[in-house]
């Protein structure tokens, strides 16, 4: 009898520990993922945040012109070659035809296996893009049993899974709200992909120096995004970016609260290229810094502009230079 | 009341709008037929390429959008200066998807008045709202006749792409030196001033005879030389400097297979994708399949090499390149790889592609012998 069907069916069966890249995604859906193995009994092995070795790492691997933020990617499923099984790493590139992710998570899937095809790695894999006529929840189902789990465990873990880090996320929103609502201190938005704004390497250094300065940092992805998302489709149509989506909202649900707005992307970030032109030229009543981030070493040069512009936004606020 | 209908459509013939499209290769033909014949309305044709309108386009992009925003832009703004009052900019799944949307604010916030007719934006719509966009172009449009010019314009673009294909096979080793070339002019001119399906057919015939006429001095086992890549560059000229042309002077056969009646028309990104299996699990991107089924069948066709074209910072064909470079190792099949962005000067490329030439007519030899 042939089985061949079955062993693509448990595709994965004898992974026992998947680790995941700490970049992209994993600052959007990483809490569900590490969820979702922990209910299935897999372990997980998560990189550690992105050092200077991770990125040079990345770009030693990565096509010179590639963005930033894949050359820290594949630093990081580098660190991982060798601490697990298999490395997880997912296709989810959309959901609507007008809320889709960059390309580049249509295709990290097959470039990451192609550039790494000779180290010998295994890679885990969901593929959901706005092609898909189901809902993800059967893509993270099918995940599970490729896992060599049956479909009823692997429908359980998604549920706890999601609902683990809804548990978390509000509790981030509620924090947010709080600080959103508060009095004193200048509220700054910042601006960007959630894999841009969380890791430390690239948009860390610009909260903790803005935390030093003495202003409340808010992030797009700790606002409420379905709102922003929707907030955002009376603004522009045929924006086809989900991110850019909730940037633009955001910033429109904010706009009585801020003082400023940090809108910050790694070079060269296909949506933000567009995205972030077309925000300078809507808002046009909150003071705007843009921020590019690069592979470079020093950030004297970055301290020296988010100084500057909270400056700026001191002098304005007390009512204008000489005051 | 009937009668005053009637006399009312005889005494609007067209439109008084002017219709102009940023420039976009030969395809400018057939647009403006389809504008023209179809619709009814007068079309402004962009002019030819300048380091001028690629100025005007990157002054007012953004810094590291991909390049044919820039060229699109440019072109738009020369089309307003010379009067157009309503532009159509087409719609794509990638970066593509948001450029009409985007141009429109930055021409507006540059001050011009007009109308954009944004492609993207109908991508979802119903048809009544596509025949609604053609009627505010021109509100006595003649549907049965606009249905019959779609299929007139689609002809045209087919013949466009058969007579540049070969062209592109044969002009490297012609008897008469630029009698291709003046093949080719003749025939982009009769397809400027085509205005029915019958004057594109001889167009087509008569370049197609004339082609098929001209004496070749074509050796066995020429060079060939496939390319592949991103969608706008590798088929604007002025884009990519012209490389298909000057590969083809060094007396190269060059096949490409992504053009617009390939990828538009008969939808080769959905049917190849099969064929890409080999190097790719998933759709990767607008025209990844395209990229990579191409090249794996120029390899698998013996072809000397691939050239890669695209505009800097398309991420699509970007993500395409660490799966070309395995393919180039699987197949033995040299590839250059070209990343165009606004410049204008062509001597470096000339120097990459005369390295590449001797290259690859150099493996030739050691492999005949």
């Amino acid at each position: 009898m042939n089985l061949d069907f079955m062993k693509e069916f448990h595709e994965y069966a004898n992974v026992k520990t998947v680790g995941i890249p700490r970049a992209l995604h994993y600052y959007r859906y990483g809490r569900l993922w590490l969820e979702f193995f922990k209910a299935l009994g897999i372990e997980c092995v998560v990189s550690e945040p992105t050092t200077k070795e991770i990125l040079t790492n990345g770009i030693n691997r990565s096509i010179d012109e590639a963005c930033y933020s894949l050359k820290v990617y594949l630093g990081h499923v580098d660190s991982l070659i060798g601490k697990c099984d298999a490395i997880f790493v997912p296709r989810i590139a959309g959901f609507k035809l007008r809320e889709k992710f960059c390309t580049r998570f249509e295709s990290l899937y097959d470039v990451v296996s192609t550039i790494f095809a000779d180290r010998g790695i295994k890679v885990v894999t969901l593929s959901h893009d706005w092609r898909s006529e189901h809902d993800i929840e059967e893509d993270y189902i099918e995940l599970g049993i490729k896992l060599g789990k049956s479909k009823k465990e692997a429908k359980k873990a998604y549920s706890q899974a999601v609902k683990a880090s809804q548990q978390a996320s509000q509790a981030e929103a509620k924090e947010q709200r709080r600080l959103a609502v508060s009095d004193g201190g200048f509220k700054l938005l910042i601006a960007a992909h959630p894999y841009i704004a969380h890791d430390p390497y690239i948009g860390g250094q610009v909260e903790s120096y803005l935390n030093n300065l003495g202003c409340k940092v808010l992030f797009v992805d700790r606002a409420n995004t379905r709102a922003a998302v929707k907030r955002s489709q009376t603004i522009v149509h045929t924006l086809p970016w989900i991110e850019s989506r909730e940037i633009l909202g955001t910033i429109d649900l904010y706009k009585n609260k801020l003082d400023g707005i940090i809108l910050m992307s790694a070079y060269p970030c296909c949506p933000d290229s567009m995205a972030n032109e077309y925000i300078l030229r809507m808002v046009k009543d909150i003071p705007i810094l843009q921020v590019t981030m690069d592979v470079q070493d020093g950030t004297a040069g970055l301290e020296t502009r988010l100084e500057s512009f909270v400056d700026i936004i001191k002098f304005r606020e007390s009512g204008g230079y000489g005051k | 009341m009937a009668n005053k209908n009637k006399k009312n459509k005889t005494a609007i013939k067209g439109s008084a709008r002017k219709v102009a499209f940023p420039t976009f290769g030969n395809y400018n033909l057939p647009f403006k037929y389809f504008i023209e014949q179809a619709i009814g309305a007068e079309c402004i044709l962009p002019a030819a390429h300048t380091k001028k309108t690629v100025h005007f386009g990157e002054l007012n992009s953004p810094d590291f959008v991909c390049t044919p925003f820039k060229h699109t832009l440019g072109s738009m703004i020369e089309l307003l200066e010379l009067g157009a009052d309503t532009l159509v900019m087409s719609g794509g799944p990638c970066r593509l998807g948001f450029y009409g949307e985007l141009q429109k604010k930055i021409l507006e916030d540059m001050g011009y008045e007009f109308t954009m007719i944004d492609l993207e934006w109908y991508k979802d719509a119903k048809k009544s709202e596509w025949l609604k966009a053609i009627k505010s172009v021109n509100p006595n449009v003649n549907v049965p006749q606009l249905l019959f010019e779609v299929t007139n314009t689609m002809k045209m673009i087919k013949y466009i792409d058969e007579i540049e294909e070969l062209y592109h096979a044969n002009m490297g080793f012609e008897a008469n030196e630029g009698a291709y070339d003046r093949i080719y002019r003749d025939f982009l001119f009769d397809m400027k001033m085509a205005s029915s399906g019958n004057d594109i057919k001889n167009a087509y015939r008569k370049a197609k005879v004339a082609m098929d006429d001209e004496p070749l001095n074509k050796p066995d086992m020429p060079l060939r030389v496939g390319i592949v890549g991103e969608y706008y560059t590798i088929m604007d000229k002025f884009s990519n400097l012209d490389v298909e042309n000057k590969l083809c002077r060094m007396g190269i056969e060059t096949h490409r297979l992504m053009n617009f009646s390939n990828y538009n028309l008969s939808g080769i990104e959905q049917k190849l994708f099969p064929a890409a299996k080999n190097y790719m699990r998933f759709q990767m991107g607008p025209t990844s399949a395209s990229t990579i089924a191409a090249a794996e069948k120029y390899a698998k066709q013996g072809f000397d090499g691939l050239v890669h074209v695209k505009c800097f910072g398309c991420t699509p064909e970007v993500d395409v390149m660490p799966l070309l470079q395995k393919l180039s190792a699987d197949y033995h099949i040299p590839v250059l790889y070209l990343s165009y962005d606004t410049q204008t000067s062509d001597t470096g490329l000339d120097t990459r592609l005369e390295a590449f030439y001797d290259m690859i007519s150099l493996k030739k030899k050691v492999l005949k012998n």
